[in-house]
C-alpha cells in the first residue's frame, strides 16, 4: 500500500517544488549571507539590527557548520559532487555532513542506494575521497 | 452486479472488525444496561448491504430502531466514509420518485397512484454504502495500523506521548516547546500544571519493571505480539480485500441518479406493459427526460423474475466452493415455496431476505469449518423460526398479493395493508437475526480485533483493554 | 536544508512612493516583509538574494494602491522529515534536550537518546556514557535526523532522534 505520500527525505520525498529546486550548502549559504552582510555594513552604521533573527541564526549556524571557508573549494565540492548524478537534495546533504565512509554516506543518504541508481559502492567511495583531497588541500 | 457480493462480505467483516464496539451514546451517559447500543454500527452496515439508497426513515422502520439513533448511527458511518447520505427537500411527489426506483429495484409493481399533490416540503435523508470508498478507507486503516506498530517496534520515528497524571491530557514531543518549565526539568500540563509522565515510563511503572531494558524488552515482546495478531485477527479481511481487488466496484452513484437508472431499469425489466407507466415514466424532477433512459443495463438488485433468482442460485451451486448449508437451502426453499405457490413477482422483502441469503452463503462458506461447528445451533434457532415463520404464513398468503408495494403503500399511508406492511417488517427483523447468528463465528474471531482497531483511534475502551492501548502508544 | 527558490508575491504601494525610487521602495519593502518569516510550506525565507522581475501595477478599485506583482529569489530554510543535519545544542533536561539548527529548534526526547547515555543533573545538566566518553550538553554539537516537524502560521519545530547509526555527538576534533 503506497498511496500513503508522506514527507521523508530519506527516499528523496521532499516535495516536488524542493526536488527541482536548487539546494545550497550551508558552505555557499556562508557566501551568500556573509557578502549580503557586508553591503548591510556599508549603508548602515548597525546592521545587526536591520537583519531578522532568522537572518541571524542562519548566518551563525551555517558559519559553523561549512566544512569548506574557501570560495574555490566550496566551488570545486559542488564540482566533484556534480558528476556523480546526485539530486541536487542528496548533493548538499552529502557536502555538509562529508561522510568518511561509504557505510556512513548510504546511513546520511539511504536514496543514493535505491534501486534503479547506478550508485555501487566503489563510485561512492571515490565520490568520498574526492571530496576529503579537497579538504586537506584547502 | 457479480462484484456486490464480494464487496458486502467486505462490509460485514469490516463492521464486526471495527465496529463491533461502537456506541453513539455520549460519554457522559452510562454504557451499561438496555442502554448499551453496542454493535448497532453492524446491524445497519449489515442492513445497507441488502439495499441501495434508502430512505432513513424507512430503515429505521425496518430495524425497528428510533430514528434518531439510527441517524447518529449514519452519521458517525458517514465520518467514518463508510457510507454516503443525501439530503433533500421534497414534495410528495419528489418522494414518489424515490418509492418508484424503490419498486423497480425490488421489481415490484410501481405504485404510481397520482395524489393530491401537497406542495408542502419535507426534508429526506437517504443513505447508501460507498463501496470504492469503503475499499480504500479500510486499506488505509489497517496500513496506518501496521505502519504504527512496526514503527513502534523499530523504536523509529515514534513521537513520544505524554499525559498528564492529574487531568489526563495528551502531549506529544512536538508540544515540548510550549510544555519546558523554567523552573524544572519536566515538562507541565498547560491545563493545570501538572507535570507530565512519558507514556512508556508509566506503563513501565505499571508492569512493575525497574531496570530500564526490562521493560524495553518486554515492551518489544508485547508490540511483536500485538502485530502478530492484527496480522492473524485481519486475516480474513485481507483476503476479502485482494479477492475484491480486481473486481468492478458497485457503484450506485448519486442518489438522483441511481433513481433514474432504477426507474428506468424497472420499466425495461417489466416490458413497459404495465399500465402504471405512463404516469411515471420519462418524468424527472423538472418534468425534463432522463438521460439513463434505455441504455441501463439491469444493474438493480432483486430484478429476477423467478427464473433470473434460478440462475443465480445453480450459478453459485456450480462452484465448489458455494456449497448451501443445510439451514440456508432450508429458507430458501421456504422462500420460493411461497413465492411460487401465490404470485409471480417477488415482494421486495422477499427477494432482498433471498439475495441475502445467498451471500451469506457465499460468506459461510469461506468459514465452512467455523459454520459447521455453529450448524448445529443454528439448525435448532432456524426451526424455531421456521415455526414462528409459518404461523405468519396463513396470514401472509391471504395478502401476499398487496404485499408486493409494501414501500409505495407506507407512503401512500394506506392503512388498509398496514398488516403486511407489519408482516413484511418483521420478516426483515428476522433476517437480521439471522445473519447476526450465521456471522458469530467471524465475530468471534475479529472480536479482539476492536483493541487493535482501538490503538488507532482514541475510542473509549473498556478497562480490560488499556493494557494493550498503552503498550501501544507507549 | 537551506535552498535557494524563486517565490512571487503581490505588493501593495501607496501612490507616495511613485516616482524614480519606485523600484527600490518594493525591494526595500519586499525585504522588510517577507525576510525573516516562516511560512509551512517554504519554510524560513533567511535573506532575499535579487528581485528577478516587477510585474505591472494594478490599481486598486476604490484606493489608490497599486498592486505590483513581484518575483523574487531568496534563500529559504525548510526542514524535512527524514532529513540529517547538525545542530547546535541549546538545553537539557530529563526529558531530553532541545538543539538549534539555524532558524529551526528541535526536540530529542530522552527515548531517542542512545539507551547507554544517561541524564546527569547539576549546574551543567547533561547526557554521558557509563565510561563518561560521551557527552551531551549545552553547546555540544550533534548530528541528528528529523523525525516530525510541526508547522503553523509562523514557526516549524522539529523533533529528531540521535538513536541511529552515524548520529550523536559530532566527534570532529575541529569543531571541538
Amino acid at each position: 500500500m503506497s498511496g500513503e505520500e508522506e514527507e521523508n527525505a530519506a527516499e528523496l520525498k521532499i516535495g516536488d517544488e524542493f526536488l527541482k529546486a536548487k539546494c545550497l550548502m550551508n558552505c555557499e549559504v556562508a557566501i551568500i549571507l556573509d557578502h549580503k552582510y557586508e553591503q548591510l555594513q556599508q549603508t548602515s552604521d548597525d546592521p545587526m539590527n536591520q537583519v531578522s533573527q532568522v537572518f541571524e541564526k542562519s548566518l551563525q549556524y551555517v558559519k559553523r557548520f561549512s566544512r569548506y571557508k574557501n570560495p574555490d573549494a566550496v566551488r570545486q565540492v559542488r564540482e566533484i559532487l556534480s558528476r556523480y548524478q546526485l539530486a541536487e537534495f542528496e548533493l548538499c546533504v552529502l557536502g555538509n555532513l562529508c561522510p568518511e565512509t561509504v557505510e556512513e554516506a548510504i546511513a546520511m543518504v539511504p536514496s543514493i542506494k535505491t534501486r534503479g541508481r547506478a550508485h555501487d559502492d566503489e563510485a561512492i567511495e571515490k565520490m568520498l575521497n574526492d571530496l576529503s583531497l579537497i579538504k586537506k588541500f584547502e | 452486479m457479480s462484484s456486490i457480493e464480494p464487496f458486502n462480505r467486505l462490509v460485514k467483516l469490516v463492521a464486526r472488525a471495527f465496529y463491533d464496539d461502537i456506541t453513539t451514546k455520549g460519554d457522559n451517559q452510562p454504557k451499561s444496561g438496555r442502554s448499551d447500543n453496542r454493535g448497532i454500527a453492524v446491524v445497519v452496515l449489515d442492513a445497507l448491504t441488502r439495499r441501495q439508497w434508502v430512505r432513513e426513515e424507512d430503515l429505521a422502520k425496518d430495524l425497528k430502531l428510533h430514528s434518531k439513533q439510527l441517524r447518529r448511527t449514519l452519521r458517525f458511518l458517514e465520518e467514518e466514509k463508510l457510507v454516503a447520505r443525501d439530503h433533500r427537500k421534497e414534495t410528495a411527489k419528489g418522494a414518489k420518485i424515490y418509492s418508484a426506483a424503490v419498486a423497480a429495484t425490488a421489481d415490484g409493481q410501481p405504485f404510481a397512484k397520482e395524489g393530491e399533490e401537497k406542495i408542502k416540503l419535507h426534508t429526506h435523508s437517504y443513505c447508501s454504502l460507498d463501496y470504492a470508498q469503503i475499499y480504500d478507507v479500510v486499506r488505509y486503516r489497517i496500513h496506518r495500523m501496521r505502519k504504527k506498530l512496526k514503527d513502534e517496534l523499530e523504536c523509529k520515528n515514534t513521537v513520544q506521548e505524554y499525559i498528564c497524571p492529574n487531568c489526563q491530557r495528551r502531549y506529544n514531543a512536538l508540544d515540548a516547546l510550549r510544555l519546558v518549565s523554567l523552573e524544572d526539568d519536566s515538562f507541565h500540563c498547560e491545563n493545570c500544571n501538572g507535570e507530565l509522565v512519558a507514556e512508556s515510563d508509566k506503563l513501565a511503572a505499571q508492569e512493575g519493571g525497574d531496570g530500564d531494558d526490562n521493560a524495553r524488552r518486554r515492551r518489544r515482546e508485547k508490540l511483536k505480539d500485538l502485530l502478530q495478531k492484527l496480522e492473524v485477527q485481519l486475516k480474513p479481511l485481507m483476503e476479502q480485500i485482494n479477492r475484491v481487488k480486481d473486481l468492478d466496484v458497485p457503484e450506485f452513484g448519486t442518489l438522483q441518479a441511481w433513481e433514474a437508472r432504477a426507474s428506468a431499469a424497472g420499466r425495461a425489466a417489466n416490458g413497459d406493459s404495465s399500465s402504471n407507466d405512463p404516469n411515471k415514466s420519462s418524468q424527472g424532477y423538472g418534468g425534463t427526460p432522463m438521460p439513463f433512459l434505455g441504455d441501463t443495463k439491469v444493474e438493480v438488485a432483486f430484478s429476477g423474475a423467478e427464473g433470473k433468482q434460478v440462475d443465480v442460485k445453480s450459478e453459485t451451486d456450480s462452484t465448489p466452493q458455494k456449497v448451501l448449508p443445510p439451514w440456508m437451502i432450508k429458507q430458501g426453499m421456504n422462500l420460493t415455496k411461497e413465492q411460487r405457490g401465490e404470485v409471480k413477482q417477488e415482494s421486495k422483502m422477499d427477494g432482498s431476505s433471498a439475495t441475502g441469503g445467498l451471500s451469506d452463503d457465499k460468506k459461510s462458506t469461506v468459514e465452512d469449518d467455523k459454520a459447521s461447528l455453529q450448524d448445529e445451533y443454528i439448525r435448532a434457532y432456524y426451526a424455531a423460526l421456521l415455526k414462528k415463520q409459518q404461523e405468519l404464513d396463513e396470514a401472509a398468503k391471504n395478502q401476499q398479493e398487496s404485499s408486493n408495494t409494501p414501500i409505495s403503500d407506507g407512503l401512500s399511508g394506506a392503512s388498509s395493508n398496514r398488516q403486511v406492511g407489519m408482516k413484511s417488517k418483521r420478516e426483515e427483523v428476522e433476517g437480521d437475526d439471522d445473519v447476526d447468528w450465521e456471522e458469530a463465528p467471524v465475530a468471534g474471531t475479529t472480536s479482539e480485533s476492536f483493541k487493535v482497531h482501538d490503538l488507532n483511534v482514541e475510542a473509549e475502551a473498556s478497562a480490560e483493554d488499556e493494557d494493550d492501548i498503552d503498550w501501544e502508544e507507549g | 536544508m537551506f535552498f535557494h527558490i524563486v517565490l512571487e508575491r503581490n505588493m501593495q504601494l501607496h501612490p507616495r512612493h511613485f516616482g524614480r525610487n519606485l523600484r527600490e521602495h518594493i525591494i526595500s519593502k519586499l525585504m522588510k516583509d517577507v525576510e525573516g518569516t516562516c511560512s509551512g510550506r517554504h519554510g524560513f525565507v533567511v535573506a532575499i538574494t535579487s528581485v528577478e522581475n516587477i510585474g505591472k501595477g494594478l490599481i486598486r478599485d476604490g484606493t489608490g494602491f497599486v498592486t505590483f506583482p513581484v518575483k523574487y529569489q531568496c534563500v529559504v530554510f525548510r526542514p524535512f522529515k527524514g532529513e540529517i543535519l547538525e545542530a547546535v545544542v541549546s538545553m537539557v533536561n530529563k526529558m531530553g534536550f532541545f538543539a538549534e539548527a539555524g532558524p529551526v529548534q528541535i526536540f530529542v526526547s530522552n527515548h531517542l537518546i542512545p539507551d547507554d547515555m544517561e541524564f546527569q543533573s547539576g549546574d551543567m545538566p547533561n547526557y554521558t556514557t557509563s565510561d563518561g566518553s560521551v557527552k551531551i550538553q549545552k553547546d555540544s554539537e550533534v548530528r541528528l535526523k528529523i523525525i516530525g516537524t510541526r508547522v503553523d502560521a509562523t514557526e516549524i519545530f522539529c523533533i529528531g532522534t540521535i538513536k541511529d547509526d552515524f548520529l550523536g555527538v559530532i566527534n570532529d576534533p575541529t569543531t571541538i
